[in-house]
This record gives C-alpha cells, structure tokens and sequence, in this order.
C-alpha cells in the first residue's frame, strides 16, 4: 500500500486528497488531470453494426439442424397440480423431447410456473405440440395483492409456512427488533411542531426488455457446449449450464456479443421465475442437436421478473423552521412468490431526525420480483420525496429550502443550486400550487437520489499488442448497451496515444478473462481501470520513456518488438476511498396538467447527476437521458396487473402493459456533473442506476404544484389525477 | 383489399366467425371472404412456392400462408436486421418498408408482400456498403443503446424521410410513435432524423 496525493471534487469545491492505494496501481486522475480522449464526445464503437441491422442478438442466432423449445408453463395460480399427462404432445409431428420438470403435488405458486420442457423441429409444431399437453390442477385459492394476501385467513403462498408476510424488519439501519427505534422516533414526535402521516403506494413494473431471456445452446463433438445468451452475467450463465450438465466451467462457452436489454432481470442463468436456460441446455445434450429458446412476451411478463410494489406508510415531526425530529416508515410490498426481497429506500440521503424502518414483503401468488435498475430506490424516493414535499407544504416552506436544509451532501447543494437555475425554480414557484389559470396547469418538482459507488467486483482485462501494432481488448462480461465497449476503448486508447477506432474490443466471451455481471453499474467502473491498468503495462513496456504521441509511434515502437505479440494483464485493486461516500443526483421536472381529463404530461426534465468522470461524454448522457424515460414511464404509465380472483395475468403484451412511446417524452437535459471521486484510478463511477431513482417522486411534485392535488399512488393516471382533485377540493370546502 | 389485409384483420375476423356464426361477420372479413374466395384457388395448409422481392432481388420462397412477412425475413431469408418483440404490431421493431412506406413486417402475411418492393434495414445502406445518412446519424448522436429496437426506429424514419424530406421535431415523433424503445433513446432518435434530413439536402 502506498499513500497518493490526488485533486478530488467538484468545480470549486476541490481538495488535495491522501488515498490509500495499493501497490502496482497506476496513479489516479484527478480533478486536473490533463486528457486528450476520456471525456470527448465518442461515438459508441459498435454503433455501426447496430444500425445497419448486421448485430446479431441471441434472437438472431440461426443454427443447422436448430430445434426449438419452450416451457409449457402453468395455466393457473395456487393450488396444486393433480395431473401432468405429456403423452399426445410426445407423439405428436415434430417433437423430438417432452420431459416433466415438476411433479404433481407440487404447489402452483404463480401463473406460469415451469411444469415441462418441449422440443420440436419448427416453432409451429413446438405451439400446437403445448396445445396437447394436459395440465390438471386441483384449484385453490390465490392472493393477487398486498391487502389480500395480508388478510386474516389468506391462502398461504406456500402452504407449508403459514401466513404471507416475511419480515426483514429493522430500525434505523441496524438490524434485528425495529421496536425500540420506532419508540425512540415516536418519542421524539412528541416535541413536534406538526405530526404528519401518510401513505404512499407503488406499482408492480416488469423491465419488459425488447429481447426477451433467450439461449440457443449448440452441444459440441468434444462434450462441451456453446450458449448464446441474452445475459447480463454471461458468467453466471455460464456456471448455471455447467452445473446443470455436471461439467466443468471451462467447458461451457458462453457467447453475448450484442443484447437487447436487461435492466436488472437478466443477471441468473435462466430467468427469476424459469429454469428454461438450464432445460434448454439439457435437452440440447440428449438430442444432440442445437436448441433454442426465447421467452415469448407473455412468458417474459410473467416469469421475467418485476419491481416489487410497495406501500409505504410514513410518519415525521417537525419543528416549524423544517428540522426534522423523527421520520418513521413501515413499509410493506409483494415480491411475488419469493419470501423477501420488497423492500423500499425510504428512508434515505436527508437528515431526518431519529429514524425507524419496518420492511415485510407479502407474498402473492405471482412472478418474482427481482434486481431492477436501482432495487428499492425509485419506490423509496417516491415516497421519501413525496413525504418531504407534503411536509414543506403543510409548513409553507419551499419545497427546495427544505431539502437545502436537511441536504447532508455537499454534491447535492451544488446540484440543487444547478438545476434550479436552470428548471426557472423560483420563478416557477412564484405560482401558489393549483393557482395557475385556465385547465392546463403547469408545475415544477423536485427530487433527488442516491447510489453507492461500485465497481468491487474482481476483473482481469487482458491487453494483445502485435507486432504490427494492432491492439485487442478482451474481457469475458457483456456489454449491455451501457456503453461498456467504448468506455474500454476509449481508456486504452488514452493511455497508449491511440484513436478509439485503433482498438478492437473483445467483450461477452466466457473463454477470455473472467468479469463482473452487470448488476449495481458496476460492469464499467470495474472493467474501466482493469483497462487502464493493462494498458499502462503495455505503454511502459512497449514505448518505455518515450511519450504514447499518435498511432505512428505506437506502431514504431510495435515494430521492434521481438515477439510476434505481448500480453499484458490487469486486475485492479477494488475502489479506494472516495471523496464522498455516495453517489448523489437530482432532477427538476416540469409538467402539465389538464384539470379537466386528468392527463399528465411531461414537459421537461433537468437530471443533474454525479457522473464521476464521465468516460465517453456521449454514452454517459444516454444512460441518464434513458433512465429517465424509464422514470416517466414508471411515473405515469405502467403498471402490471393480475386478475384479482384468480392472480392471472390480465396483460401479456406491450399494449395492455403501457411503456412510454416517442410522444410521452420529452427533450431531457442530462447535466453531467463531474465529481473526481478518487474512488479508482480513473474517478469513474457507475451510471446506470443512480439516474433511474428521482424521476417519479420528482414528476409527482410538480403534479401537485400544477393541480394542488397530491397524487400519493403510482402510476399518476388521469383517474387518479382526477380522484386527488376532487379530494382536495372537498378539502378545501371542509376547511372554510 | 386482400392484398393489404394483415393478420390481425384475419385473426379478428375468424374469432367473430366462431363467435357469432356467419351473421356476425365484420365488414372487413365479409369484403374478404367475398373478393377472396372465389377468385384466388386455396392456398395451404402447407407450404406454398412464392418470390419476395427484398432490397432490390428477389427470392423464391416456400412458406406456409400463415407466415408473416417477419418470419419470412428472418427464417429463410437471413435478414435479422428487423426483430420481433411483441409480434402483434404494437412496437415497431419488425418494420420494414413496404413500396417506401413504413410497416409492420409483423403483420403482414409473406403471402401478401409478393410483388411489392420490400426494404429491410439491410437493404438502406448505398451499393457500395456505405451506412444511409440516417444510420450515420444514428451513430453520432448516440441515439441507440442496446440497439434492439434500432433496425425498426432506422427504416420508420427512413420512410418518414420519404414522403416529408424536412420533418420538424414534432413530426419525427409523430411517425415514429408506432416504435417502443426501452433503453430511452427518443429524443436522441428524434435529433438523429432531422440531423439526417439536414445532411441529406446538403447533397450528402
Ligand atoms: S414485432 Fe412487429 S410490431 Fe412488434
Ligand atoms: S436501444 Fe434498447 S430498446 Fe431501444
């Protein structure tokens, strides 16, 4: 370990800072370092192949001899299968293999639960082949949401542990028993000023990726298989199949040169709710022929995993100036089947006094919820942020003022002040909530965020240098259209005096070097100083003293080299420590409100983000332009729905289930606020989860300035629009 | 009529058909019973021998009538440029342009697409390779992600280009909100048409 000296922070807030780093590791770029590629406008490298259509996707990998195969998925939620008779689909024209993978008895948890997998020659025939199996199940009841699956006597979601709720319940970070916190913050609300409380919900979202979960696996002569993937983690793709085949990792070749989204729900080997990659795999071994199979949408909806809903119950005191004595919140939400997982950040980031925090999930008789952009956080800060907004309200304080106050981020304040200016705040607020004339209402909001700077993940990225100076790249993880490919390209063409397009870049390989899946926005600032750090390796022994100029002396220098090529490693230390302990964005929306219809309608977003050093300026401002449609989308449109009888899917399709189009949205300004973390050797941090938690809280606060209703339920539809208008209305009236 | 008739028109008329019996046949699946039946000898079940004329060649297929064009391209002809994502006409990743207009490859039968000039996102390129001015766009404005929806966004704006050279922001949106992008990418997309538009009258 040595001690470096390094230049961290912002634009005139910087400082010398002593980091601990570990031997070997190049030194850091700071705040001033001097770069001529890292931070330009850089067209993303694979950008051509994608719109020319020549990318080839996993959907897209075409085989001789492919088979196709699908799950045949239960019809029905709860109960229990009596009966699963696959004897008409084995015979059937075109099917090559029909194997049950559950037995009857076996509780029917959700919709869509594996109960066989079939192969057939053709996607028609491998249809009308599911058409004949015969799938008998004993009905029993089913809980589709949170009230009815906490209700006395609800039907358990696994019968053999009695109830639907799990606790993960803790108070004011520590674990264990919430009770003596939540009394501490109870007491403490005694001395308040104002007391409020109330409850916010969130919906069940679905990532609804364009390409769903999908392999092709190809076994080979010499017992291992190859797998296309449409993964996140071609690696844990890659020890599910081996594990499932009973061979070795080196013998499993996972492939993901391009794929079409993820968002979270594409990290497992399968899918959260589906073995399918794991059967697909299996039946391609006995068949010895190449199997593919592609989640259809509806299957995608139902076992592809979602954000879990929640309900969040806040209580806070205050002093009439905004300090916040206590803040309180018990939150409960429905995973699905699991037995955990849906919880909510709330609360989070702000100095809110004494605090507590209850967390239960409450099963249903649904598909899993799972890692989705940012896990927790949207939902919490929708709730956080509403919260905070209520209270500033009730004591006719700015709703900015109030957060300025309780800010405990010195990144925050500088973003607050930034993007005020640039939304029109104060003028904007200058309108009284609901006062604005006529029915189209316009109004401001404020939000904010946060994420942990990640990047821990272990990566080697390895760096070929050939003698006629061409470079290859490699690492084994996937780029997901984050920008990863360019984000490497880019470093190494920095170090070794290179232009991007010089580099060929290796990625979604499991034969090259092992890296991270791509989960908590970790794939770059991981990937990007394994970069750096071969590539310095390579500068220092191939140009030695003289400076990396341009491509002609890298070549000159390549041309003496003894060997046909060299190798260089690098395997970075994990981050050090960083200027300031999280990641920090906030967003000032704009919207419009007809009064009358209750629509929404975005007009205008201001996401200022900490994007550490922002690598590729271009790719950067698209993961935020993009997270904040998302934001929109989860704001005001999309919501999955179950049938509340039966917990049946009510929509399997991309017009029952909304996702925002090209007219929802509108221009983003995506404000790259440049933090020298320090936090590697780069100053890079992740970025394609922080921007996806302020929208929706901040979206919701400008509905209220605009109407003066408070819309404390997502998605913002025009009923519920509606439905808070005439509440505030009557409101009003009981007040004069 | 029969030319144009996609398979959700069929798929709606043959449910009415079980539903309701003969007298509750819609209008549009009585015109094509009627302007159908008698003209055109039965095609199928099986397979059936016919020419797409795709990106300027054409090629002898052998399909099924319940194919679609989509499954057309993408199966025998190799063309995975446009993707199938909903497979019900509700995205636009599967457009294609049909005579210069922008479609939903999806939706047609490959049947239906015999004798008109089909291009697919391959086919936009200049004979020497060389990307379309809207894909150079593409590509400097960033406005593709995981790119999966590109193919579609590319050719509905290649249509859109067609019939109005210099669209402003709000007709970009206008002709592109049949597509679904999941990444995020519209107003990129929408800056990237017009960045075309411009560089296409500039002679380019
Ligand atoms: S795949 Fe054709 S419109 Fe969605
Ligand atoms: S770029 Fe990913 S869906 Fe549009």
């Amino acid at each position: 370990m040595a001690k470096r000296k390094t230049l961290a922070g912002f634009k005139g807030n910087t400082r010398e800072m002593e980091v601990e780093v570990p031997d070997g590791e190049p030194e850091i770029w700071g705040a001033d370092a001097d770069l001529r590629v890292v931070g330009a406008a850089v067209p993303r490298v694979d950008g051509v192949a994608k719109a020319t259509g020549r990318a080839v996707y996993t959907a897209d990998v075409r085989l001789p001899g492919m088979l196709h195969g699908r799950m045949l998925r239960a019809p029905a939620a709860g109960g229990t299968l009596k009966a699963l008779d696959l004897s008409a689909a084995e015979i059937a024209p075109g099917v090559r293999y029909a194997k049950a993978v559950v037995r009857p008895g076996v509780n029917i948890t959700h919709e869509g639960r594996d109960l066989a997998f079939l192969v057939a020659d053709t996607e028609e025939r491998l249809e009308a082949a599911l058409a004949l199996c015969r799938v008998e199940i004993e009905p029993g009841r089913a809980v589709a949401t949170l009230e009815d699956a906490a209700a006395e006597g609800a039907p358990s979601v696994h019968p053999d542990r009695p109830g639907n709720l799990r606790g993960a319940a803790r108070g004011s970070g520590e674990k264990g028993d919430p009770a003596p916190a939540f009394e501490a913050a109870e007491k403490a609300m005694e001395k308040a000023d104002l007391v409020l409380e109330r409850v916010y919900r969130t919906q069940v979202q679905v990532h609804t990726p364009l390409e769903t979960h999908g392999v092709v696996v190809r076994p080979e002569e010499d017992g291992s298989v190859t797998v296309w993937a449409s993964t996140q983690g071609t690696f844990s793709v890659r020890d599910g199949i081996a594990g499932a085949l009973k061979l070795s990792g080196n013998r499993v070749r996972v492939l993901t040169e391009h794929m079409g989204g993820g968002f979270g729900c594409k990290l497992g080997p399968s899918a959260p709710g589906s073995g399918f990659a794991l059967e697909a795999a299996r039946a391609a071994v006995e068949l010895k022929a190449p199997v593919r199979c592609m989640l259809e949408r509806r299957e995608e909806h139902l076992v592809g995993g979602n954000r879990p809903s929640s309900e969040q119950t806040v209580r806070m005191g205050l002093k009439k100036d905004g300090t916040f004595l206590a803040y309180t919140a018990r939150i409960r939400g429905t995973p699905g089947f699991p037995e955990g997982g849906a919880g909510a950040a709330n609360p989070m980031i702000y100095d809110l006094g004494r605090t507590a925090k209850e967390e239960i999930s409450v099963c249903t008789h649904a598909g899993p919820q799972t890692a989705f952009r940012a896990p927790g956080h949207p939902q919490g800060a929708f709730g956080l942020e509403s919260a905070v907004d209520e209270a500033a309200e009730a004591l006719g304080i700015d709703p900015l003022d109030l957060r300025t106050r309780i800010n405990r981020s010195g990144i925050r304040a500088a973003q607050f002040e930034e993007g005020a200016k640039r939304i029109g705040w104060r003028e904007a607020r200058r309108v009284k909530p609901g006062e604005g004339p006529g029915p189209l209402k316009r109004g401001v909001g404020v939000a904010s965020g946060t994420w942990y700077h990640t990047g821990r993940a272990r990566a080697t990225v390895e760096i070929t240098v050939h003698r006629d100076g061409g470079v290859d790249v490699r690492n084994g993880a996937q780029d997901i259209g984050t920008g990863t490919r360019t984000v490497m390209a880019v470093v190494a063409a920095e170090v070794l005096g290179l232009e991007v397009g010089d580099l060929r870049i290796h990625l979604g390989d499991t034969t090259w070097p092992a890296g991270p899946g791509s989960g908590g926005s970790c794939t770059a600032p991981t990937l990007g100083p394994a970069v750096r750090m071969a590539a310095e390796e390579a500068r220092a022994a191939i140009l030695g003293d003289r400076p990396a100029k341009d491509r002609r002396a890298w070549a000159a220098a390549c041309a003496r080299m003894e060997e046909e090529s060299r190798t260089f490693l690098g395997k970075p230390a994990a981050y050090f420590d960083a200027y300031e302990g999280a990641i920090a964005g906030c967003q000032f929306a704009e919207v419009e409100v007809d009064v009358e219809t209750g629509v929404v309608r975005v007009i205008r977003v201001v996401a200022v983000q900490d994007c550490g050093r922002a690598i590729d300026r271009l790719t950067a401002e698209s993961q935020v332009i993009g997270a904040v449609i998302q934001g929109i989308s989860y704001a005001l449109f999309e919501d999955r729905r179950l049938d509340r009888g039966t917990a049946r899917l009510l929509h399997g399709d991309l017009e029952g289930y909304r996702i925002a189009g090209p007219r929802d949205v509108p221009d983003i300004e995506a404000v790259m606020f440049s933090v020298a973390n320090a936090g590697n050797t780069l100053g890079m941090s992740g970025l394609g989860e922080p921007p996806a938690v302020p929208t929706a809280g901040a979206i919701a606060n400008a509905v209220f300035h605009a109407t003066g209703a408070r819309v404390r339920e997502l998605p913002i539809t025009p009923a519920r629009v509606l439905a808070a208008l005439a509440e505030a209305k009557a409101a009003k009236k009981g007040g004069r | 009529m029969s030319k144009s008739l996609g398979r959700r028109d069929f798929l709606k008329g043959a449910a009415a058909v079980a539903a309701g019996g003969a007298a509750a046949i819609p209008a549009v699946a009585a015109a094509w019973t009627q302007e159908a039946a008698p003209a055109t000898p039965v095609l199928g079940p099986g397979p059936v021998p016919f020419t797409l004329r795709v990106n300027g060649k054409d090629h002898a297929v052998n399909l099924e009538p319940r194919a679609t064009l989509l499954d057309a391209l993408r199966g025998p002809l190799g063309l995975t440029g446009p993707k199938e994502v909903c497979d019900r006409g509700a995205c636009g990743a599967c457009a294609v342009l049909l005579d210069g207009v922008p479609a939903s490859s999806c939706m047609v039968l490959a049947l239906d697409a015999e004798g008109r000039e089909i291009t697919t996102v391959e086919g936009l390129a200049g004979p020497d390779g060389k990307p379309h001015p809207l894909q150079e766009a593409f590509v400097r404005e960033d406005a593709l992600q995981c790119g999966f929806c590109t193919p579609g966004m590319v050719t509905s704006c290649a249509g859109l280009l067609r019939r109005n050279p210099d669209p402003t922001a709000e007709e970009v949106r206008d002709a592109l909100s049949g597509n679904l992008c999941r990444c995020g990418t519209y107003p990129r997309i929408v800056k990237a048409c017009r960045s075309a538009a411009a560089a296409m009258k500039g002679g380019r």
